[in-house]
């Protein structure tokens, strides 16, 4: 994989998955967005990203203990490894860098026409 | 660790079935720390229904099983799947409108088939059911009014076997008093399901044994074979062979236990008791030929055809019946007829009879609901087809075949279908507790049922994929590449689409008439007047010879009640109207031969002000016992069909199984209605409560006060008489509801069926506008600029719409009529169809159809005009 590129719905399992970590997995992270973030996710989307970041090789996994709440099955445990900080941080770079850039006069002036 | 429901099996398995292994623990884990949490927090159903959204949510590339490799084909068929997925995924609306629309159609037309097969499978689970007859018996003495009996001489059985080779084997089965009280431990029960049986039942019929041995369970005296569920009630546990079970003063000994009889058969019961009894009054009745009471089953030899013993059985009457060769006759029914057949036949032991109509119109109900989904389907497929023509024709101009691209399309609706299936199960997963509730069935999905449903399920959606995919896969496979990709194809007839909407909303329609019919009907009957007044009667069984012989002494204490207004004593009451005697009426002048066959009650002289029977002319009964045992009541209808100008005085010859009596008539009741509403008012006879034909059997107490205080201080009295037996009882309304149960569960299937149908309609409706909408898109756009107002361009969206439900209304009308009509014949009383339900109906269908196509053409008339036009 040449280019590393970071879907918007991505980016948020990755951020959670550092925020809650050592104990970040699927069911901690839907729920966790869901507070964080407010907006209703299912844990299939969940899974879909997590699986594609690993994939990419932006985060790693370990099976945990198996768990009775769990009907007896272990949960896998998500962190993150350090091409995903990488991502992440030019991720963050690039827009605190554009959001600098951005002359406050803009937000004052209306553009024409509207 | 506290118990925790498990997960839905099915949906467990369906997980199974496209998880990839190596992901199942940890995905499966997450689902079910979910499942756990919903249920806590939300309940069960909701935690089910969460689940199940789960599960089919996760149905995605990334967790399927990887399908193997090895063979070219199936790279085909994997190509096929992943293009279907996303152009799936791409019109998502339209994709769920088709999941949905076919999920409902399929789960509610299999659960109407399980139904009504459950219906239409009576019986057949013996293996020689097919060689199984019950001997009816046939009375035909007046041939305008012949009448079949479902029992017969005890005797009878022995006889035919004696007499006819052909017979292999035959079984008697008899109630003798119909409720009884078994006790256990000094604690008592009543119980109506109980038979007493040759032991020969079982090797003609098939019980499926818990414990103990059916081949000797009944040769000895004193034993009896007991139900699962039975002996559950009554001892606490299946495990009861050995045991005792007291009858009066028989002390039986369970033999064996039996597994619950299957719903679809018309033998029910709880318990079976052993017909080996040397008690001398048992042996002379078993040995009576004048006698009835007997449900005579016999088996056939194999090979032997029915209509060999009926040319022997003229031969047999003569034998054996003797004097009353003249009188009765013998038939056999299949037994599997029994329960569709058996409507004019008195006094057979089965508990419930079906409709053949009723079967009729949930098959068409079923199918009705399918079309409406399929054609969803088909509308949309072909309706989109103009964004499809582009990929389309690129995929012909590199080169794809037609059939590929079939090929193509139909793994597109297969795909659908098959989704839908999942839905489907999930559905009837979770509604048939509902269902059940409603139809009074068992069924349920569990490991065991669903291998029995797969088969119907699967071949029912594969034929759906097939029906629905095949004209849109033929239909786009055939467009011509060039102009294809010039754009220049239309799309889909739509001619075709437009009739296909008026057929949907045809069916929608006649379904929406016959809800509102069948409301309307049950309503017209439940308020109906009934010829006296029904409301707050409590009617009490007279069980106990001690209870009959002293109703007298019974009678002054319940009206001692506070609450009690008065009590009626009588052998029949309206409303419990099987088995009212019968017997036979002429007046003193008239010829012998010209006897009058009228229903017969006893009523005392409290019944009047209890029911508030009207008098029409003469006199009620007064309380002279001597006086009153011979005078009679008629209703109008008898005195009418009696040719009495001035009934009251007239001298009436009663003749009944014992002989003549003459009786006088007192005086003419106005008519009421004391059987269902099925049947026109016969000719009734009332005579005094100690007249010389039928005992009293019932106590009827009109209650002012509060009910439930009524029943237990009833209950104290009653208790005083009649140590043994619990108190019988039940509130006439309630007892005049179970007329019409049929009916009700109709009306129920209806309702469910008129909803979904209209909404599955305008589901395929509401894409299909969406559709037309955003095609016209551009045109609305200019209109808007060039003045067109909202009201304008709605109307312009919607007419065509409304044109197509004003047809459908028009060819619906006369199909509803029809069919109504013919429902409603079944009622000697019966609401008659007026304009009004057809245009209520029409209005309804009209109303939401509008609703549903406003939606997304108001979206387009809103929008900004620039935006649409700008495009290109």
């Amino acid at each position: 994989m040449s280019r590393t590129y970071l879907g918007e719905f991505e980016e948020l399992v990755l951020l959670i998955v550092g925020v809650l970590f050592q104990d970040a997995y699927a069911v901690a992270i839907t729920k966790e967005i869901q507070e964080q973030s407010g907006r209703p996710v299912n844990v299939s989307s969940v899974h879909k990203s997590l699986y594609r970041l690993e994939k990419k090789g932006m985060l790693e996994s370990t099976l945990g203990a198996p768990e009775s709440k769990r009907g007896g099955k272990r949960k896998r445990i998500f962190s993150i490894t350090a091409l995903g900080k990488k991502a992440l941080d030019e991720s963050m770079d690039l827009r605190t860098r554009l959001r600098q850039q951005i002359p406050e006069v803009a937000f004052k002036l209306k553009t024409i026409g509207s | 660790m506290n118990q925790k429901p498990p997960v839905p099996k099915l949906a467990h398995w369906l997980f199974r079935l496209y998880c990839a292994p190596y992901l199942y623990e940890e995905m499966h884990g997450d689902l079910e720390e979910f499942y756990y949490e919903r249920v806590e927090l939300k309940g069960l159903f909701k935690g089910k229904l969460f689940y199940w959204w789960n599960v089919i949510r996760c149905c995605q590339p990334y967790a399927w099983r990887p399908l193997p490799k090895s063979q070219i084909s199936n790279i085909m068929l994997k190509s096929n799947i992943k293009v279907a997925y996303r152009s799936l995924k791409r019109n998502k609306v339209h994709a769920s409108i088709n999941v949905l629309g076919l999920a409902i159609g399929i789960a509610f037309s299999c659960m109407l088939y399980l139904y009504v097969s459950q219906e239409l499978t009576y019986d057949q689970y013996h293996e020689k059911s097919d060689r199984l007859y019950r001997v009816l018996l046939l009375d035909e003495r007046n041939p305008d009014q012949p009448r079949t009996f479902g029992s017969t001489p005890p005797p009878i059985g022995p006889a035919l076997t004696e007499d006819m080779p052909e017979i292999e084997n035959a079984a008697r089965l008899f109630r003798p008093s119909g409720q009884v009280v078994f006790s256990v431990d000094n604690r008592n029960f009543q119980e109506r399901d109980w038979f007493i049986v040759d032991q020969s039942l079982f090797e003609m019929m098939d019980f499926e044994v818990i414990d103990g041995d059916l081949s000797t369970a009944l040769t000895e005296p004193n034993t009896a074979v007991i139900t699962e569920s039975a002996a559950i009630k009554y001892f606490g546990t299946p495990d009861v062979v050995g045991r005792e079970l007291e009858r009066g003063q028989n002390n039986g000994k369970i033999t064996a236990v039996i597994r619950d009889l299957p719903a679809n058969s018309h033998l029910q019961f709880a318990i079976l008791v052993s017909n080996v009894n040397s008690d001398e009054g048992w042996q002379r009745y078993l040995s009576n030929w004048q006698t009835f009471g007997a449900s005579t089953y016999v088996l056939l030899k194999e090979g032997t055809s029915i209509d060999q013993l009926r040319t022997k059985k003229d031969e047999f009457e003569k034998l054996r019946f003797g004097p009353f060769a003249a009188v009765f006759s013998i038939d056999f029914q299949g037994i599997e007829d029994i329960y569709m057949k058996s409507a004019n036949i008195e006094f057979g032991v089965e508990e419930s009879q079906g409709k053949m109509d009723y079967i009729y119109i949930f098959t068409s109900m079923g199918l009705f609901m399918l079309l409406i989904a399929c054609i969803n389907y088909l509308n949309l497929a072909t309706a989109t087809a103009v964004f499809r023509v582009r990929e389309i024709g690129i995929r012909k101009a590199i080169g794809a075949y037609k059939k590929q691209l079939r090929g193509q399309f139909l793994t597109e609706s297969f795909m659908i279908t098959l989704l839908a299936m999942l839905f489907a199960i999930g559905i009837m997963d979770l509604t048939f507790p509902f269902f059940n509730g409603i139809t009074g069935t068992q069924f349920d999905i569990t490991f065991g049922t669903l291998l029995e449903y797969v088969p119907m399920i699967a071949g029912l959606s594969l034929l759906i994929g097939l029906l629905a995919g095949s004209y849109p896969a033929f239909y786009l496979s055939s467009f011509r590449p060039i102009q294809a990709l010039r754009n220049q194809t239309s799309g889909g007839s739509a001619f075709l689409r437009k009739g296909l909407v008026i057929f949907q909303f045809v069916l929608t329609i006649v379904m929406i008439v016959s809800t509102l019919v069948v409301q309307n009907q049950l309503n017209f009957v439940r308020e109906l007047d009934m010829g006296f007044d029904k409301e707050r009667l409590l009617v009490i069984d007279i069980n106990s010879g001690n209870v009959r012989a002293q109703f007298q002494t019974m009678k002054n204490e319940f009206e001692q009640i506070s609450g009690v207004e008065s009590v009626g004593v009588s052998s029949r009451v309206p409303g419990e109207w099987k088995n009212i005697t019968t017997a036979y009426f002429r007046d003193v002048n008239s010829d012998p031969n010209d006897s009058l066959r009228s229903y017969f009650m006893g009523f005392d002289e409290d019944m009047l002000k209890t029911f508030k029977f009207e008098l029409v002319a003469g006199d009620y009964f007064g309380n002279n016992q001597v006086v009153d045992s011979t005078g009679i009541l008629l209703n109008e209808t008898a005195a009418k069909a009696l040719g009495l100008e001035n009934p009251v005085g007239s001298s009436i010859i009663a003749s009944t199984g014992q002989g003549k009596v003459r009786t006088r008539v007192v005086g003419v009741l106005k008519d009421f209605h004391f059987q269902s509403l099925h049947e026109k008012v016969a000719p009734l006879v009332i005579g005094a409560w100690n007249n010389p034909i039928r005992v009293i059997d019932y106590f009827t107490l009109k209650v002012a006060g509060d009910m439930s205080e009524v029943i237990a201080a009833a209950d104290v009295v009653h208790k005083k008489f009649d140590d043994r037996s619990p108190m019988e009882y039940h509130v006439l309304t309630d007892q005049l509801e179970i007329f019409y149960e049929e009916e009700k569960k109709a009306g129920m299937i209806f309702q469910m069926g008129a909803g979904l149908s209209i909404f599955v309609a305008c589901l395929g409706l509401f894409a299909l506008a969406s559709f037309t909408a955003s095609k016209r898109k551009k045109e609305m756009g200019i209109r808007k600029i060039l003045g067109a107002d909202h009201a304008g361009l709605f109307l312009l969206l919607s007419s065509t719409f409304a044109k197509q439900v004003g047809i459908a209304f028009l060819i619906a009308s006369p199909l509803a009529f029809y069919m109504m009509n013919n429902w409603l014949d079944a009622f000697e009383y019966h609401v008659s169809l007026g304009v009004g339900t057809f245009l209520l109906a029409g209005i309804m269908a009209f109303t939401v159809a509008l609703l549903t196509v406003s939606y997304r053409s108001i979206r387009v008339i809103k929008s900004n005009p620039v935006e649409s036009i700008r495009q290109e």
